[in-house]
């Protein structure tokens, strides 16, 4: 390797088709021992074998205090003179604990062994000297060639080499890394293309020799970079020359592929990262009465053992047959050991059982979320999920709510409702979509109904191509996306990342612009009939930080043309001076807003060939860099591509709510839940959707940034919050006043905010007071410190709900993270304690479910330190009679079954079954003071 | 689980409608309001101070005659006898008297009470071996080292049985004696047999395998605790059958009490003698007394306790108290609610809150 490859950080090397190169430099691993550098391909999710499943069981259960302190015990019991209880008293408990325990994870383990065995155990086919033989999973070695057929899971990361589709396309499904189900394509390089397919492919393949040069492996699932070195040429790798372990081949024949990274090197096992385990604060809480208990044994032990040397003293003088008994005929010596004795004696005070019981109590409470009827949605068959089994009493303390918006209170089935081209605004959102009268679209065979806009002028306009801008607009929409066709019966089906996206095409469609397929150079578009072909030379993806995306494409005539839809803070920034029609749509813009609809600005801009020819001889410079360079130079070239744009016009989507959210909102804020609403739409759009779910109330006042800074500056932000709002309220009531205020951010305004960290704590305080905070035109980092802030500041349990990738961030920042099930792939839920597919079900979840779990809980933990320390105190009062000699009261066997045996049942059963009253009023009666109450309680219980 | 996998089509993760699942199991929650707690409260005093009265009654109608008899009459002079301690081989007894103004129907039991003696100290309960008095021959002759140091005297002989609790098992022996109004005295005979439970006398007690030996061979090469005058297999000079480790009064005292004061069967009446048929009749009775047992080391004091019994055993007045102690809170407790409900919360206005 030479120099330069280690400063670019292409360092793994690949050599195609050279078995025994690879092998003999395969991973080994002995104890903790590894040599060697290519792992292989077998997965080991499991943690334990025959040999090391004791050691490593009894290692992990032995970190938990109570464990070790009954190991102890055992131990003190083996010295007779302290024994006040036989040894197998405590081991008996002990065992049984540890059994349980160690049982369950021995059988999630097989599980997993089964799991791993059945997936390393697959079929696929290898080219063994230039023919395919099929092998299983496990037998694939950095450097194969496989042959991957037709909907088969890719079982290593591959570079692809050729496929059976023209240009070596081929498509693949990604719903097992990151949820999303609808297509993306991967091709390979030219290069292989040409050379690979032109022969009889095995042995062209058996021939290759190539070898690749790439970045270590790593969890990045959307980035690769790295170099074929083949015929003396040198090509380079992007993401969208490799085919990930775990995708599936759709709509492909054929693809070869040369494996890069195996087993653990592979991109998605390096993601599957430790889960961070989360602990509840009643866990907390409960830790500390355990060191409360154990301390007061210790006090209890002293005392009793004072006792014991004054009462052994007393013997010593005064009762001769006895005083034989008084061990050295030393009563300090005889405390000392009487001390240890009753160490062991009240060691029954110590709930060993608890968090083996613990652990079942949320298991089963989880399960009950999942049974709930109530949450299951039938539309896509999907039950509520709790997918972090160790929170469910959390939900019954939520305090603050901070919730996505699109998606999340919205259905995410967008509807494109009205457009502005040029100025003028087409189609009327003020009828509902139902009601919207069908146009007549016969004359395009593509059009297939679900166009919820009425505009025959629109249509005129465009069939008779009278406006060039609409033409224009119309291009854009069906050029300027990432979607992909599928045909199925003569009609193009597709499949989109973003809804979005989806929407826009198929209302193009619908309008005669039929976007037919694309490959990796070509898009096809029907243009009112007349098939179209543009090259597309480059595109310039979204991102959620640009918030915009562009294609560069080269029209049949021709001339470069640059397309770009984005947000319309981006776009409108970007236009050239004096641009037409700018006035009037913004004007446009606000009265989508007004209607709730979601806006995005369409732009185009003729390029130069100069230009051109400039800028992507600078981004091939690109490809080789280092990735963190590279992204800060993409960022560069790509703003400097998309300037002196020319608004074409502005979409207007519609976004309706969801089934019952103004009603949840409503039932959670009366329950004193705190609900923000987090989103990156425009403040307009936020606003009015706040208001039509009752988040915000008709009469509320909103607070804005401008008041609430200066609020904030003043001295004392109360005060002025105060007067702020008692200027307008005074005369109304004080309590009504205090109701209806809501606090409305936008995503700069936060920005300055986290350059005053001290506005923190009186925001807060500020924000504790008002109906809800609104927060618009944030970015999903921003989401996550506003959790932060909300954290930092309450004692609150603070809960997030989401449903799109943006979500991720703030979904895993929050005490509880809630995944929406919807329509935006999966992400947001595999990041999420609980999944659930409606924002209603939060009703049943939060006040129904958290509630009962949160009760059921602490009552159970009441109770389960009552039985323990009751059983334990009964020996202090006995030491009192019998002379303090820590002489058991009890029959020893029943000391061993107490807690394992004959009190397990009716405290597991109250944690499981106790209800707290029947749903329906709690639902409509919240009641969240539960912390109050217990607290003081097992005050009491302790002492 | 199985059940869901089998399901297929468009609602196969459809949860099932079970009551469990769907946390439908019947409940019941109480609506706690006065009109239902307040009469609640009253019912349950009534109950409790019902139960309390019958049982004082029950309690009531037994007889029990205690007698103190550590220095009483001329036992006083034993008393001041066995404070020392090398006096211990002197014999010496002593009469006590005393009238039984009611007769006691029925059967009478007979007990020997000590007080302030801690049987329930640790190191005393463990100063035993159960093995030996199980009749292992094997641990007859080597006891357990539990028993230390009543294991062996100081020559090395084992002490059989072993331990502390053996050792300072309760020797006194009474004899009772009814006086007519004739001025003839007549024994009153007590079984000294039929004290124990039939485990105890045959599972957790029994003596060495005898081979054909008498008991005192078997016992040959032991010797009987410190403080003991006989050994262990002439506990009982009447009855042969009643020697060794299964003499009753050893497994009555090998018995720990679980409190300082106790009493502990010694005999039972004999109603076969046409005299005592119908239990004690009243008059004046005196009992002998070998008086042995030093109490004065740990402050004690010793008595007989001659009584009847019922179902409920003898005379206890701890649980009928307790009942009628806990009676008088809760009424108490009721009256206070009453209170305040009558002047606070009549209208119901702390429901709704």
């Amino acid at each position: 390797m030479s120099k330069e490859d280690f400063e670019s950080g292409l360092t793994w090397e690949v050599k195609a088709n050279s078995r025994r190169y690879h092998k003999h430099k395969q991973r080994k691993s002995f104890l903790c021992f590894t040599r060697g550098r290519y792992s292989d391909n077998v997965v080991r999710s499991h943690k334990y074998s025959l040999l090391t499943f004791l050691p490593l069981t009894l290692f992990e259960q032995f970190q938990r205090a109570a464990n070790v302190y009954f190991l102890l015990m055992v131990v003190l019991q083996c010295v007779p003179a302290i024994s006040s209880i036989p040894w197998y008293i405590t081991i008996i408990p002990l065992l049984v604990v540890l059994s349980v325990r160690g049982l369950k994870d021995l059988a999630s383990d097989m599980a997993r062994r089964r799991c791993d065995s059945e997936i390393n155990s697959r079929p696929c086919d290898v080219l063994v000297s230039q023919s395919f033989m099929t092998a299983q999973w496990k037998d694939v070695c950095v450097g194969d060639v496989l042959r991957i057929r037709r909907d088969q899971i890719i079982p290593a990361d591959l570079l692809l080499l050729s496929s059976s589709e023209p240009h070596s396309l081929c498509y693949v499904e990604t719903a097992d890394i990151d949820g999303e189900t609808n297509l993306k394509y991967r091709q390979a390089l030219d290069a292989t293309h040409n050379e690979l397919t032109s022969h009889p492919s095995e042995e062209a393949l058996g021939a290759f020799n190539g070898i690749v040069l790439c970045e270590e492996p790593n969890n990045r699932l959307y980035t690769f970079r790295g170099q074929l070195q083949w015929q003396g040429e040198c090509f380079l790798l992007e993401n969208e020359h490799v085919l990930l372990r775990g995708t599936v081949l759709r709509n492909t024949d054929f693809a070869y592929g040369l494996t890069i990274y195996t087993g653990a090197d592979t991109k998605i096992l390096r993601n599957c990262g430790k889960l961070r385990v989360k602990r509840t604060q009643l866990e907390e809480v409960f830790n500390k009465v355990v060191i409360g208990i154990v301390l007061s044994v210790l006090l209890a032990a002293l005392l009793l053992a004072i006792g014991a040397g004054v009462s052994s003293y007393q013997v010593m003088t005064q009762t001769s047959f006895l005083s034989a008994l008084v061990v050295d005929g030393n009563p300090a010596y005889n405390g000392f050991l009487v001390y240890w004795s009753y160490i062991i004696l009240l060691s029954p005070a110590m709930p060993i059982a608890l968090y083996i019981t613990f652990e079942v109590i949320h298991t089963i409470h989880s399960k009950f979320i999942g049974w709930d009827l109530e949450m299951y949605w039938q539309q896509t068959d999907k039950p509520a999920e709790a997918r972090n089994t160790s929170l469910s009493e959390e939900l019954g303390q939520v305090g603050y709510l901070l919730s996505d918006k699109t998606g999340t209170l919205t259905q995410n089935r967008l509807l494109f409702r009205q457009c502005c081209v040029a100025g003028q605004i087409y189609g009327d959102a003020s009828v509902s979509a139902e009601d919207v009268k069908p146009m007549d679209l016969s004359w395009n065979p593509f059009s297939s109904g679900g166009l919820r806009m009425f505009s025959p002028t629109l249509v005129e306009t465009l069939r008779g191509q009278r406006c060039p801008v609409a033409t224009q607009f119309l291009s854009a929409l069906a050029l300027c996306h990432t979607v992909m066709a599928e045909w199925k019966e003569g009609f193009p089906v597709y499949q989109a990342a973003s809804p979005d996206e989806e929407t826009l095409v198929g209302a193009a469609r619908e309008l005669g612009w039929v976007f037919l397929s694309r490959t990796r150079d070509f898009v096809v578009v029907s243009e009112l009939g007349a098939t179209r072909q543009y090259q597309l030379l480059a595109l310039l993806d979204f991102t959620s930080k640009r918030r915009r995306m562009s294609v560069l494409v080269r029209d049949p005539e021709g001339g470069l043309k640059l397309y770009c839809k984005g947000a319309d803070v981006v776009i409108l920034e970007r236009l050239q001076k004096n641009c037409p029609h700018q006035e009037s749509t913004e004007m446009a813009l606000e009265l989508f807003a007004e209607a709730c609809l979601r806006t995005l600005c369409v732009a185009v801009r003729s390029v130069p060939e100069a230009l051109w020819e400039r800028w992507s001889k600078t981004l091939a410079l690109s490809a080789a860099m280092a990735t963190c360079e590279r992204d800060t130079l993409l960022e560069k070239l790509y703003d400097e591509m998309e300037r002196d744009l020319l608004l074409l016009g502005v979409t207007a989507i519609e976004d309706r709510l969801q089934e019952g959210v103004p009603e949840t909102i409503a039932l959670l804020q009366e329950a004193g839940i705190k609900v923000w609403v987090l989103t990156g739409d425009k403040k307009e759009t936020a606003v009015n959707i706040g208001y039509s779910c009752k988040l915000l109330h008709p009469e509320s006042r909103l607070l804005e940034w401008q008041e609430l800074r200066q609020i904030l500056q003043s001295a004392d932000p109360q005060v002025s919050f105060f007067k702020a709002k008692q200027t307008e309220l005074w005369a109304t009531h004080k309590e009504m006043a205090r109701a209806k205020t809501s606090v409305v951010l936008t995503g700069s305004e936060l920005a300055e905010f986290e350059e005053r960290p001290e506005w923190g704590a009186s925001f807060m305080s500020l924000a504790e007071q008002c109906q809800s905070v609104l927060c618009c035109r944030v970015t999903p980092a921003q989401k996550a410190e506003i959790v932060k802030l909300v954290r930092k500041h309450t004692a609150s349990i603070t809960m997030s709900i989401g449903d799109g990738a943006n979500d991720v961030n703030m979904i895993k920042t929050a005490h509880i993270g809630v995944g929406l099930a919807g329509r935006e792939g999966g992400q947001a839920v595999h990041n999420a304690d609980f999944a659930v597919s409606q924002f209603r079900f939060l009703q049943r979840l939060l006040l129904v479910h958290g509630r009962w779990s949160y009760r059921r809980i602490s009552l159970f933990l009441c109770y389960f330190l009552f039985k323990t320390c009751g059983f334990a105190l009964v020996h202090i009062w006995f030491g009192i009679l019998n002379g303090f000699s820590a002489q058991s009261l009890y029959e020893t066997w029943f000391i061993a079954l107490y807690t394992v045996f004959y009190t397990a049942t009716p405290v597991m059963c109250m944690a499981f079954f106790e209800q707290f009253s029947t749903t329906r009023p709690m639902t409509t009666r919240p009641w969240r003071s539960l912390s109050r109450w217990l607290r003081p309680s097992l005050l009491q219980l302790r002492l | 689980m199985g059940k869901t996998k089998d399901k297929s089509g468009p609602l196969a993760r459809r949860p099932d409608n079970s009551a469990f699942k769907q946390q439908r199991l019947p409940a019941w929650s109480p609506m706690l309001t006065a009109n239902t707690v307040l009469p609640f409260f009253y019912l349950l005093a009534v109950v409790c101070m019902l139960l309390g009265v019958w049982l004082l009654l029950l309690v009531q109608s037994t007889q029990e005659i205690k007698l103190d008899y550590t220095d009483l009459g001329n036992c006083n002079e034993c008393f001041d006898l066995r404070r020392n301690v090398s006096n211990a081989a002197q014999a010496c007894s002593c009469r006590v008297e005393f009238s039984i103004d009611k007769s006691l129907k029925g059967d009478v039991f007979f007990y020997y009470g000590l007080k302030n003696f801690h049987q329930n100290l640790r190191r005393y309960m463990d100063s035993r071996d159960d093995g030996q008095t199980l009749g292992r021959i094997k641990i007859l002759k080597n006891p357990s080292t539990y028993c230390a140091p009543f294991d062996k005297d100081k020559y090395g002989v084992p002490i059989a049985p072993c331990g502390a609790v053996a050792n300072s098992m309760f020797n006194d022996s009474f004899s009772l004696t009814y006086h007519l109004s004739s001025g003839r005295s007549v024994p009153v005979p007590l079984l000294r047999t039929g004290l124990t439970w039939y485990t105890d006398k045959n599972v957790k007690f029994r003596n060495p395998r005898t081979d054909n030996l008498t008991l005192a061979e078997v016992f040959e090469g032991t010797r009987p605790p410190l403080y003991w005058q006989t050994p262990v297999y002439s506990l009982d000079p009447r009855d042969p059958n009643n020697n060794g480790f299964i003499n009753e009064d050893l497994i009555v005292w090998m018995r720990e009490a679980a409190f300082p004061n106790f009493k502990k069967l010694y005999g039972i009446l004999n109603r076969a003698d046409p005299n005592f048929e119908k239990g004690l009749p009243k008059g004046n009775y005196s009992i002998d007394i070998s008086y042995n047992f030093p109490v004065q080391h740990f402050q004690g004091r010793k008595g007989v306790v001659l009584t009847t019994l019922t179902w409920f055993g003898g005379q206890n007045h701890f649980l009928p108290i307790a009942y009628l102690v806990t009676s008088s809170l809760i009424l108490l407790a009721a009256v206070v609610l009453t209170v305040a409900w009558w002047k606070f919360g009549k209208d119901g206005k702390n429901m709704k809150e």
